[in-house]
């Protein structure tokens, strides 16, 4: 267990030539490893110690406007470290500088003066936290309008992760995401976050590359995509569910308010909301000659057992419903769309075998399992079939 | 007959317009199976050209002609083509607009593929009459 702050720094990384040690701990960061997906935290880290820098800087010297030429490119941070540990600690130093060098050596580093109020900086954004955590007022020397910039900081921290910054020998401060809400709402009515939401399709503009989404509570919502084929692809899809993965404005009661950023559309719940034996019942209604005059009615064994192959499927492998169709000959099937992948389940007759096929329309790749009897062996050998389209992206 | 090789649509673009019948489709999405032909069928699927008719015209004309219908979906002509699949003008009387798509030269199993194929263009492209709800 990792979820606990460090009070003492780990000997092995005490460092003084360390401008910051980020010590991630909890969900993925029990692996030991920091995930790339973290990586931007790291930067936005740096620039929200520029813009706090940048400020000292024009507190400190009230006769000038702006910093100095090459202020900001005098700090560089450098990822020094990764160590694993109990969990995993990225080590940052500030690059060599001008006044680090010797002499001789100074055109290997960046040529600038060294601030100390990216020093100051720093230390000021561990008493924001640290007042934060406390659910104190925020210190006043920290300018309101840089609140926002903790948007980006921490924003790819999931629920039960959290980081911990110290350097020198000073005390960890802890950063997650209720800290970084609770120093944006300080300032601001909502704040962003990382987006993971279900919402139903409503529309679009294809024009604009604007898809209109639902959420479970009806609000409505804008998301604007990458492409025409995507957007027709969702308004083709309209009253399907959709997962949004992106990032979002959220106000004081986490409730979204603005789809700010989408990395993924993944249509992984694109199956009927109509229960399945109210979809029997009408398959089983449907009389002689629905088809094409001779053809026989629904077979009421195929759809008992479509019946129970669709329970079986959803409750103990998972498996979306399906779509359910008669076929002319009185057999029938379910089906699913599932990427690029289309799927069937076919109830045959007179034997009530199940073959199951699947096709990805992109690949033309094609899996073709037969079913002969329904027993105990029918579920390990759907979930077989099934878990086949998992090795292709193709499959959710 | 009209599949011959005088007939054959050339306008890959065209889309050809197949009827589905009410309960081919559940909530919006259509049978994969509506995109197949009938065994009865000789291998040929119906479907009117979108050059003659529009998809409403089309779904009226069946219902006049007293068929059942709830839905129109369409496949290019060069959708069909890009799986060796070709679609012919069939005119019948009282219906210049008919088309047949050939699928004789492949067996029920090679429909069941390339039917999953011509499914997925028409669901990608929506219901084109009646019109899905307004956005």
């Amino acid at each position: 267990m990792t979820d606990v702050p460090n009070q003492q720094p780990q000997p092995e990384i005490v460092d003084d030539s360390d401008f910051v040690r980020v010590r991630f701990a909890g969900g993925r960061f029990d692996s030991h490893t920091i995930p790339f997906d973290v990586l931007p935290d790291l930067a936005a880290y740096r620039d929200l110690v520029v813009e706090v820098a940048k400020h000292l800087f024009r507190e400190r010297n009230s006769d000038r406007q702006r910093v100095p030429k090459g202020f900001e490119e005098s700090f560089q941070l450098g990822l020094s470290q990764v160590i694993q540990g109990n969990s995993a600690t990225a080590l940052a130093q500030r690059l060599e500088t001008l006044e680090d060098q010797p002499a001789v050596d100074a055109q290997a580093g960046l040529g600038f003066p060294r601030y100390g109020e990216f020093e100051d900086a720093r230390d000021l954004l561990d008493r924001v936290i640290a007042a934060a955590n406390d659910d104190q007022p925020l210190p006043p020397e920290f300018p309101r309008e840089l609140v926002g910039k903790f948007n980006r900081f921490g924003q790819s921290l999931r629920a039960g992760e959290h980081a911990e910054l110290s350097h020198g020998r000073t005390a960890p401060v802890r950063y997650d995401s209720e800290t970084r809400k609770r120093i944006v709402l300080s300032a601001n009515a909502t704040y962003e976050n990382a987006l993971d939401q279900r919402f139903t399709l409503t529309g679009g503009e294809i024009r604009s590359y604007i898809v209109h989404l639902a959420d479970e509570d009806g609000t409505r919502f804008d998301l604007r995509v990458d492409s025409d084929e995507e957007c027709e692809k969702a308004i083709a899809r309209r009253r399907h569910q959709v997962r949004v993965v992106g990032a979002g404005l959220f106000d004081r009661q986490d409730r979204l308010t603005k789809i700010t950023k989408y990395k993924e559309l993944i249509y992984t719940d694109d199956e009927p909301q109509q229960a399945l034996e109210d979809r029997l019942g009408e398959i089983a209604r449907t009389p002689a000659g629905w088809y094409s005059g001779q053809n026989p009615a629904p077979d009421p064994s195929a759809i008992t057992r479509m019946g129970e192959l669709v329970a079986l499927i959803t409750t103990d492998a998972g498996v979306p419903m399906p779509y359910v169709y008669p076929l002319p000959d009185g057999s029938i099937t379910g089906e699913w769309t599932r990427g690029d992948w289309e799927i069937s389940a076919m109830v045959t007759l007179p034997y009530l075998a199940i073959e199951l096929h699947a096709l990805n329309v992109e690949t033309d790749e094609e899996l073709d399992v037969d079913i002969a009897q329904f027993d105990e062996h029918t579920l390990s050998a759907f979930s077989q079939f099934w878990n086949g389209m998992d090795s292709d992206t193709g499959g959710q | 007959m009209s599949v011959v090789e005088e007939h054959k649509l050339g306008d890959l673009d065209e889309l050809l317009l197949r009827q589905v019948i009410e309960i081919w489709i559940q909530e919006g999405r259509p049978a994969t199976r509506a995109f197949q032909p009938n065994s009865n069928d000789e291998g040929q699927l119906s479907s009117d050209r979108n050059s003659m008719v529009t998809p409403r015209e089309a779904f009226e004309a069946y219902l006049a002609a007293g068929r059942k219908s709830s839905g129109v979906w369409a496949v290019t002509v060069g959708e069909y083509a890009a799986e060796t699949v070709y679609a012919y003008g069939d005119p019948l009387p009282g219906n210049a607009a008919h088309a047949l798509v050939d699928y004789s030269p492949y067996t029920a199993k090679d429909w069941r593929k390339i039917s999953k194929k011509f499914h997925a263009h028409a669901v990608r492209r929506g219901r084109l009459f009646p019109a899905e709800e307004a956005a």
